[in-house]
């Protein structure tokens, strides 16, 4: 039977300051897993509101009983009685919406322009003139809630949840221990970047609590200048939220670029790290080189609303193609950053799980290298028909797909890794799986996207909603639950509930291929994103089979999400004692107690094998009290 | 080119690009198959097949760590495909933004929420304006789009085009229409509060159709303005100016000697024919000098000839009852 080790990193001191002082690189992990865990729940509840109000045509959210009124024949605008019907429906509304006053003389002048124009003609309106004023109220509450929600749901995913995910929790907790080290290179800056962290994230709390935004989370200008009228607060606190978040990241890859430089144990040369040092490390350079540039583009976006100074809004002398090329030239970039971490995930869980020596180490490696340089290169393919030259679009979409080659070369790699292995059917291998099979799927859909002339009918459809949740749901969100899985028992010493987990893991993946899949289908017939509605449409009976499918797939995925909360942070107070090396992996944090000492390691650990040594050491003959093989005769140095 | 009817994966298309555009799609979709089954076929079969039992203590592996043959044909095959394809991606790219030389341009203003889409009628200055838009069949139509206020993009996924709308630039785009039919034409770039609502249908029509749907939706002039550019040159608005043809001071309900001796009251059924056919009834004396020139259709439209009337009225001390009253001749 395991028991915990008596003193370890989460015992070793007590109370609330020890843990928001501290300076070891384990706990930051678990401050960071805290409050990037609960963005992602929030930002999912988001995500389920948006699946929701789509799962059928007209509006859900503060529908009210106006818009079940017959729609009035002769169009007609009641007068004061309609007014005052608006009014009262404006009072009896849920919460201030500062959009509401405005949008109802619109939908008045709306009911006159309706009226005069049913008297000429009998053509196509996708305003029924007919609907009554306080109809157009509610209808207008249910779009801007929509705007909203779906800017929430980008804006908390994409910067407070998936490009810390990996890095700071997984990589901070596990990028020491990994390369011998006994901590980051700069510890305060690593506590620092939390902090930062906390602040970016609570300036952005503060913009939703004060109405929200509903820019998207694609800030495009000029609608970001404009949205909210005189109302600058909303906007700006997100914006500003973005700019400091981006310090926390470039903070957070600084202090790993330097500590995979300096900080490895003895022996320990740049192919003998494990794989996911490589794919942390490719992230860092990026985190380092891209993050200012979105940092001065919501700063420059600041400066704009803010004190109306030209720089992307035409009507004073700026260009909003020019935002579009600042914003991406971070953005894409930042796909890298969310996804090469979930690649370098997968090189550990393929390798521990089938107990195989990986295939192609200095392929995979290098190829972290290329994808992050390449990814400086393609910004532009968000960008083929914003108006920029055809010559432009002409080489993003050349250099686009060579960015492809790289990522093929490293699923190939991770399928022939399998080969003749000793495959066990843990949920963290399971993950692996789906992750090599939804991945493929998003990156094979990239080549759709890139193609320009098949991109024109794709861009800015529900096919493009579908091959990045593919790639950024598929690929890093699954990563990182196999690889919290993987590394929950050398987190806390303790194991989880695997029946419960494979069943969470088959939620997940059903779940996730029924609300996503349905989707390219959606986009392909042409489906626009950040709709609200989509009646009135000609294909919309079509279009409702297809987005009910993928809510209810929604749900099965929230399902399968909400499990695996529960049974993890159960079992990280109550499951069974893990042991040092439940899994028998081979690189160097298997090599120390679960969960480790606060100095990491026993003794100094001394490099004796590589991390993929499958083929000639057995994972039994690793100790802790060694820090790595038991065998003196095999060990360096 | 021929309309392509609905595919298991695209929809119809009616426009003379979306087979190239189908095509490449198709291509694309099914290399995405074969890599996609060779990928998943491979780890399922390993995942059974080397698949650890429960109670197995495990040993060592084989030591394959790379194979330098297989690496190159895994990376030199995708690598060829992936350059066709880009080529071929290229191509369609360019013929969806060179515009055939003649094609006729539509005018596109887009604003938060709605479109407006303007023709020119036949040369006229005269402009024809709806907020749906409308196309003859066959022939090459070129959208030249500007935005009033913030980003949008104009989509027909019928015809496969797609183009951003952006303040202060134009852009434009090209189609030709295979079938006549109505599309669903959309924005698809996030504009706002009403983006949802931001729709539009493409009316195709047949030559015929779109004349005439043009010469009636062309703008109508107040009847003012038509005088102030066609009329004024000869007919004066004061009393008694007939220099070169008869005052429309007081004209409304006058009755006129004309040159063949009869007499008749200008009321609304004369001010119509001698707009059209301005030398069958000429008042006395005028028949000498400069004869006025017939206006058709296409220069005056019905309803700006109604505003002629309604104008000359107002110039006139009869009185629109009374000529009701008046016994007809």
């Amino acid at each position: 039977m395991n028991k915990l080790p008596e003193k370890h990193f989460i015992n070793n001191s007590k109370g609330i300051k020890s843990w928001l002082l501290t300076m070891d690189h384990k706990r930051i992990a678990i401050l960071y897993m805290i409050v990037v865990m609960s963005a992602f729940y929030l930002a999912g509840v988001f995500a389920l509101i948006v699946r929701l109000e789509l799962a059928k045509p007209g509006a859900l959210f503060f529908k009210g009983a106006a818009i079940e009124e017959p729609a009035n024949a002769s169009g007609a605008p009641k007068g004061s009685e309609a007014a005052e019907t608006a009014v009262a429906a404006d009072e009896t509304g849920a919460g201030p919406e500062p959009a509401t006053a405005a949008a109802a003389t619109d939908a008045a002048a709306d009911v006159a322009v309706g009226a005069e124009k049913t008297a000429s003609n009998n053509e196509y309106k996708p305003i029924d003139p007919g609907m009554s004023d306080a109809a157009k109220v509610s209808m207008a509450k249910s779009q801007v809630f929509y705007n909203k929600m779906f800017t929430l749901h980008g804006a908390i995913m994409v910067f407070l949840f998936i490009i810390p995910s990996v890095p700071a929790i997984l990589g901070n907790f596990l990028l020491p221990l990994m390369i011998g080290a006994k901590d980051v290179a700069f510890p305060r800056l690593n506590l620092a970047s939390w902090y930062v962290y906390m602040l970016g994230a609570a300036f952005t709390l503060f913009a939703i609590l004060h109405g929200t935004v509903d820019t998207g989370w694609t800030f495009y200008t000029p609608y970001s200048t404009q949205t909210g009228g005189d109302d600058n607060t909303s906007v700006i606190m997100i914006t500003m939220g973005v700019f400091i978040l981006g310090f926390s990241s470039i903070f957070t890859g600084l202090n790993f670029a330097v500590t995979i430089h300096k900080m490895r144990a003895p022996g320990i040369g740049w192919f003998d790290m494990p794989l996911f040092i490589w794919g942390i490390y490719a992230t860092a350079l990026v985190q380092v080189l891209a993050t200012p540039v979105i940092g001065i583009t919501m700063v420059l976006l600041v400066l704009e609303r803010w004190l109306g100074i030209g720089i992307f809004d035409p009507s004073l002398g700026g260009d909003p193609v020019l935002f579009q090329h600042f914003f991406w030239f971070y953005s894409h970039p930042a796909v890298y950053i969310m996804i090469l971490p979930g690649f370098a995930i997968i090189n550990e869980l393929v390798t521990v799980h089938s107990r195989k020596h990986i295939f192609g180490y200095k392929a995979i490696g290098f190829s972290s290298v290329a994808i992050a340089l390449l990814g400086f290169m393609v910004w532009g393919h968000h960008m083929f028909l914003s108006g920029q030259s055809e010559f432009s679009s002409m080489v993003f979409s050349f250099i686009t797909f060579f960015i492809g080659i790289p990522s093929g070369i490293k699923i190939f790699n991770w399928v022939a890794t399998l080969y003749k292995g000793s495959i066990a059917w843990t949920t963290p291998m399971l993950y692996a799986v789906s992750f090599l099979i939804l991945f493929t799927i998003g990156g094979l859909t990239g080549i759709h996207l890139g193609a320009l002339g098949v991109d024109v009918h794709l861009h800015d459809t529900y096919f493009v909603v579908a091959h990045f949740h593919y790639v950024m749901v598929g690929g890093t969100v699954i990563a990182f639950l196999g690889g919290l899985h993987h590394w929950w028992p050398k987190i806390f010493g303790r194991m989880y509930n695997e029946f419960w987990a494979k069943i969470s893991c088959g939620l997940v993946f059903i779940g996730f291929n029924m609300t996503f899949f349905t989707q390219f289908y959606l986009g392909s017939q042409g489906m626009p994103r950040r709709y609200h509605d989509y009646s009135g449409m000609m294909k919309t009976n079509l279009f409702e089979s297809l987005h009910g499918f993928s809510s209810l797939g929604a749900l099965v995925l929230g399902l399968g999400l909400f499990i695996t909360a529960i049974y993890l942070i159960h079992a990280a107070f109550k499951g069974e004692p893990a042991g040092e090396n439940p899994w028998g992996g081979l690189s160097l944090e298997w090599a120390t107690t679960s969960p480790p000492p606060t100095e990491n390691f026993l003794v100094d650990p001394v490099y004796s094998h590589g991390p993929y040594d499958y083929d000639r050491v057995l994972p039994e003959e690793m100790s802790a009290e060694n820090a790595g093989l038991k065998r003196e005769k095999d060990r360096r140095l | 080119m021929e309309v392509s009817p609905k595919t298991w994966f695209m929809p119809k298309g009616a426009s003379s690009i979306a087979e190239d555009v189908d095509w490449l799609f198709y291509v694309i979709t099914w290399m995405s198959v074969a890599f996609f089954v060779i990928i998943t076929v491979c780890t399922i079969y390993f995942m059974f097949k080397y698949r650890r039992k429960r109670d197995e203590k495990p040993g060592l592996t084989i030591p394959l760590h790379h194979n330098t043959a297989l690496e190159t044909v895994w990376t030199v095959i995708p690598t060829i495909m992936i350059f066709f394809i880009f080529i071929w991606g290229f191509r369609s790219f360019m013929d969806l933004f060179v515009i055939p030389a003649g094609a006729e341009e539509v005018r596109v203003q887009a604003a938060q929420w709605n479109w407006t889409f303007r023709h020119n009628v036949g040369g006229s200055g005269n402009e024809s304006k709806s907020n749906n838009l409308h196309v003859p069949v066959g022939r090459p139509i070129k959208l030249h789009m500007s935005s009033s206020d913030v980003l949008h993009s104009l989509f027909i996924p019928d015809f496969r085009v797609k183009m951003d709308i952006i303040p202060n630039r134009t852009t434009s785009l090209w189609f030709t229409a295979l079938e006549e039919g109505e599309y669903d034409l959309y924005c698809t770039e996030y504009c706002g509060e009403k983006h949802s609502k931001m729709l539009g249908r493409v009316y195709v029509m047949s030559e015929a159709d779109y004349t005439q749907w043009v010469l009636d939706n062309a703008k109508a002039g107040t009847g003012e303005e038509i005088y102030n550019n066609k009329c004024s040159v000869c007919h004066s608005l004061e009393a008694g100016n007939v220099e070169k043809a008869p005052t429309w001071h007081n004209l409304y309900g006058r009755t006129e000697t004309l040159s063949d001796g009869t007499t008749i009251k200008v009321l609304d059924d004369y001010i119509r024919e001698s707009i059209r056919y301005p030398h069958l009834k000429i008042v006395e004396g005028f028949a000498s000098k400069t004869s006025m020139a017939p206006f058709p259709k296409q220069s005056v439209s019905n309803e700006e000839v109604e505003n002629i009337i309604g104008f000359m009225k107002s110039l006139s001390v009869y009185k629109a009852d009374e000529a009701n009253e008046d016994p007809k001749p």
